[in-house]
């Protein structure tokens, strides 16, 4: 089992990697100051700028503009890519 | 180049919603796929639509990520929540029966929250819902 471990903890490894750059990409894609807090196997981007709600989901008065979802994609397409990359590497 | 799903996604959650007694029972029959022009509350508003290539080695797809609004003059969240609720349980993890040459795998809601608008009256209940759709014909024979 000692081998079962060493394989698992590598792969935990890769996708706490693969966290990272898809959120360090991401922060660097945004239009606004972002900070990331990280966690074991996640990542909370959060935006500094109180209008960013505001611009992403629109208000009574204005419509939306919405900023996140394509770049949230390619964060996720990212994150897959790495992810499957150190499952290949790891078999 | 993946068959377009968006316009019947659309179509499905609009009919899903539309036949859906609990949302009815809050919001009547105020269900838009567009800012109305008589602001009546409460309403919900299949807003925005995003479209993005998800092809597999053997079959076309696309992920579609849509945000839903509820406007709620109430006073407090409670009622935007209501609908954000009713929303979610219509919708969460339930097929979609898409027309066309295509199948929904996935639906997921992926988001909600409950916003104070800038006019200090209104509550914006927002909830973004994730749609995977594949072609029912593979790419290979």
């Amino acid at each position: 089992m000692s081998g079962f471990r060493l394989a698992a903890e590598r792969l935990a490894a890769a996708v706490e990697a693969a966290l990272d750059a898809a959120a360090e990409r991401l922060v660097q894609a945004l239009p606004v100051d972002a900070g990331v807090e990280a966690a074991m196997g996640r990542r909370l981007v959060r935006l500094h700028d109180e209008q960013a709600v505001q611009r992403e989901f629109g208000t009574a008065a204005r419509p939306p503009d919405p900023f996140l979802v394509p770049l949230l994609a390619e964060a996720e397409r990212e994150l897959a890519a790495h992810v499957t990359e150190a499952l290949h590497l790891e078999p | 180049m993946s068959p377009d799903a968006s316009l019947a996604v659309q179509t499905a959650v609009f009919t899903r919603l539309a036949g859906d007694p609990a949302l009815a029972g809050l919001i009547g029959g105020r269900l838009f796929d567009r800012r109305p022009e008589s602001r009546v509350f409460p309403h919900v508003v299949i807003g925005e639509a995003e479209t993005l290539a998800d092809d597999s080695a053997t079959r076309a797809g696309q992920v579609h990520i849509l945000t839903l609004h509820a406007w709620s003059r109430y006073r407090g969240r409670a009622e935007a929540k209501r609908i954000l609720a009713a929303l979610s349980a219509a919708l969460h993890r339930q097929g979609l029966a898409l027309t066309g040459d295509m199948a929904c795998v996935q639906v997921l809601v992926t988001y909600s929250a409950t916003i104070d608008d800038d006019d200090g009256v209104t509550s914006h209940g927002v909830l973004r819902l994730r749609v995977v759709t594949e072609a029912l014909v593979p790419h290979t024979p």
